[in-house]
Parts: C-alpha cells; structure tokens; sequence
C-alpha cells in the first residue's frame, strides 16, 4: 500500500516522485524541488553547514532524487522520509570528505535507501509516527527535533531551552518510549 | 538468535547519519538482519521525514530551480558500478550493505586468521575491513583507540563479554582489553569499523599488525 500523506490538503509529495519515476516529469520535480530543496538548505544550515555549500547539497539531493527516482518505492517510505535519507547519506559522505579533501564527489553511487521493516507497512508506521508527533507534547518534540534532526549535544539544548540537562535527557527518553510504543501497537 | 544489539543511542546517531562511515556500515549490516533493530531504525527516518517535510525553509539563490533543471539536462545518469566480490568471500552469505562496497585482498596474518580491507566509497581513512579467523585460534590480546564496532558475518567468537554470533553486535573501545576466541565449534568472519587502528599490546601482535599491512 502506498504511503499517502494523511493529510489531504498536503500535496501527494510520493506520487510526483512516482511520475518522475515513470515519465521524467518535469513539473513534477519542480514541485518537489519547490517544497523540498529550501528545506533541505536549511537541514543543512542547521548542522553547522555555510549557506554556500549548503546550497550545493541541497542541489545535490535534488540530484539525486532525478536521478534516482526509479529506486523510491512508495510501499516502503513516504517521499519526505525517502529524500531525508538521501540528505542523510550526502552528510555522511561530505563528513569522509572533509577529512580527505582531494577526494572527489562520489555519491551517486551511494544506494539511498530508506530502512526497510516488515514488522508493520511503511503507510501505517509513517502514518503513526506522524500522528505520535501531533500528539506528543510539544516540548517533547523539539527536543526531540533538536536531537535528532539538528544533532545538537544535550548540553546545547538545554542552553537553547534554557532546562537543566536532567530534563532534556528525560523528554527525549519520554518521547521515544512513546513514539515506541505507538509502533509497537500495530501488529 | 541475535543477542547482541547497537544501543538506542548509537541506533539514532546511524539514522541521522552521524557515524563515521566504517561504523555506519558495520551497523547497517546488524540493522539488515535485525528486524527490531530495522524497526526502531525506521522510525527515526520516518521522524527525519516528518521533520523535513515541516522544516523551516531557508530562501534559495534565485535561479536555483533553473540551475537544477540544467543539471538534470546535462547530465546522464551514471550507470551503477559494478562491485566484484572476492572468490574468497563466496561462501559466505554477504549482507546488502556490504555487498555494495569494494573488498580489497585479503592478508594472511599466521595460518588461521586473514584480514581484508573495505575500501569505501568515497574513500575513509578511519579502518574499516573484514577478518576471519578458523577454528580454535585467538586473536592478540589488544585494545583500541577510540570506539570499535564488530558485526560477526559468519560463525561466532568469545570474549570476556559473551559469545556473539552470526547477527550480533558488539562495540568496543579504549577501555577495554580483549583477545577475542574462536572455539571449535565455528570459523568466525566480523565485519569492523574503527574510529582508529586497533592498539596491539606486545610485540607478536604487532609483528602480525605489520604484517596486516599497518591498517589494523
């Protein structure tokens, strides 16, 4: 079953992936692009990237996303999920190239793939997942949101929230089980 | 069975794509058997994708969509390349991830034990390679410089830890001292990724290290 976005106002990101799959859409893509490609720069911005060569992954992503469209499998992961993974392994690959400057790009090669589970479809986990952040209180989230996905210490966040330390480690320990245990209920 | 697992912690740091990439493919091949594993793996991705999808936006150089459109214009898609598998890896049943990365020749280091390197893509120069060691042999005694993650391939080893088998997971670093075995019962193959090279202790051990090619 395809992941849908829930949300019917929310454009169907999985399907113009799917068209730029099938027919190199065009307007597909740019749609992608528009929603997508500034996000991505600021993904890359938040992690400590200057805006210059942040620019340049995000342009990279979308690369990629053209590129390999014919991999994205709509049953396995929505398309945010897909393109964040593709973001995700070009920071893997851009950290060994910053220890290795001459190397040369080389991510095409890179399989982006987004992480498989047959315990559950990947429609009901996106789905649930999603709704567990609705859910979930909202200072759970953000530090959940600044842990993960803008990886930063502990100890930052709790300078940027202005909680002890104690607290951060708490919500993220919190949110997690929760955000588990919502998984979990899907058998 | 698989016993031995990542930690939570390491199992979200794998997911945002901050592991070194040695260790990330040493925790991509337990993730590729390892359905809990795989689960909780997916679930950070699915937040990744949620919290893309809803990050704030930061303002593109102008002509950015036309700069892509020409470069998707310009450029042919690059055909995959072909990774060659060593004739001395075909009996064992290789996971996904690894069967993606290039392994160079492999170094008898005594009659029982070979190392091989993982020549990633592009290139790390933080240690990542393969060994394998048959029947009844032990490992020298050694630590490590910095964090150490193993996924065992094929067969089982023991330290003072456990036993870990096929599937299994283990992480160490400079803390601990071991001189992991491989009992009669299996040969054992680990894949493993180091944030630096292993730290042999004695000169045996490093005769071997020399002979391994310095890498380990």
């Amino acid at each position: 079953m395809p992941v849908r976005d829930h949300d019917p106002t929310v454009p169907d990101w999985s399907g113009c992936v799917v068209a730029v799959a099938r027919s190199r859409d065009r307007q597909s893509f740019a749609e992608l692009f528009g929603h997508f490609a500034p996000r991505l720069k600021g993904f890359f911005v938040r992690l400590g990237v200057s805006p210059g060569a942040a620019e340049d992954l995000a342009q990279d992503t979308m690369l990629i996303v053209w590129r390999r469209a014919e991999t994205f499998d709509p049953a396995r992961a929505s398309a945010a999920t897909w393109i964040f993974t593709i973001a995700r392994n070009l920071r893997i690959d851009m950290k060994r190239r910053e220890r290795d400057p001459q190397l040369l790009a080389d991510f095409y090669d890179a399989a982006p793939m987004a992480t498989p589970s047959d315990h559950l479809s990947a429609a009901e986990r996106e789905v649930r997942v999603r709704a567990a952040l609705a859910e979930l209180p909202v200072d759970q989230v953000e530090v959940i949101r600044l842990s993960f996905f803008e990886d930063r210490p502990h100890a930052e966040i709790a300078g940027v929230l202005d909680i002890p330390l104690g607290t951060v480690k708490s919500r993220v320990r919190l949110a997690m089980n929760r955000l588990r245990a919502l998984v979990e209920d899907l058998k | 069975m698989i016993r031995h697992h990542p930690s939570p912690d390491v199992l979200k740091q794998y997911a945002r794509g901050s592991l070194e990439g040695g260790m990330a493919l040493v925790v991509a091949c337990h993730v590729d058997g390892c359905e809990p594993c795989r689960r909780e793996v997916a679930v950070w991705e699915s937040l990744g994708g949620a919290f893309l999808q809803g990050a704030a936006p930061v303002a593109l150089a102008e002509n950015a969509l036309a700069r892509a459109l020409a470069r998707i214009d310009e450029t042919t898609p690059v055909p995959e390349a072909k990774r060659k598998t060593p004739g001395f890896m075909e009996r064992f049943s290789v996971p996904e991830p690894l069967r993606q990365q290039d392994i160079g020749f492999r170094r008898w280091v005594s009659p029982g034990i070979w190392f091989a390197p993982v020549h990633l893509r592009p290139a790390s120069k933080a240690p990542t390679y393969l060994v394998y060691a048959r029947q009844n042999t032990t490992l020298p005694q050694h630590t490590h410089r910095g964090a150490e993650f193993t996924s065992v391939l094929y067969g089982s080893f023991q330290d003072g830890n456990g036993t870990f088998g096929v599937g299994d997971f283990a992480r160490t670093d400079e803390s601990v001292f071991h001189a992991p075995a491989v009992t009669a019962q299996s040969e054992c193959l680990c894949l493993i990724g180091a944030e630096a090279p292993m730290h042999l202790l004695g000169t045996a051990a490093r005769i071997i290290q020399t002979l391994a090619g310095g890498l380990y």
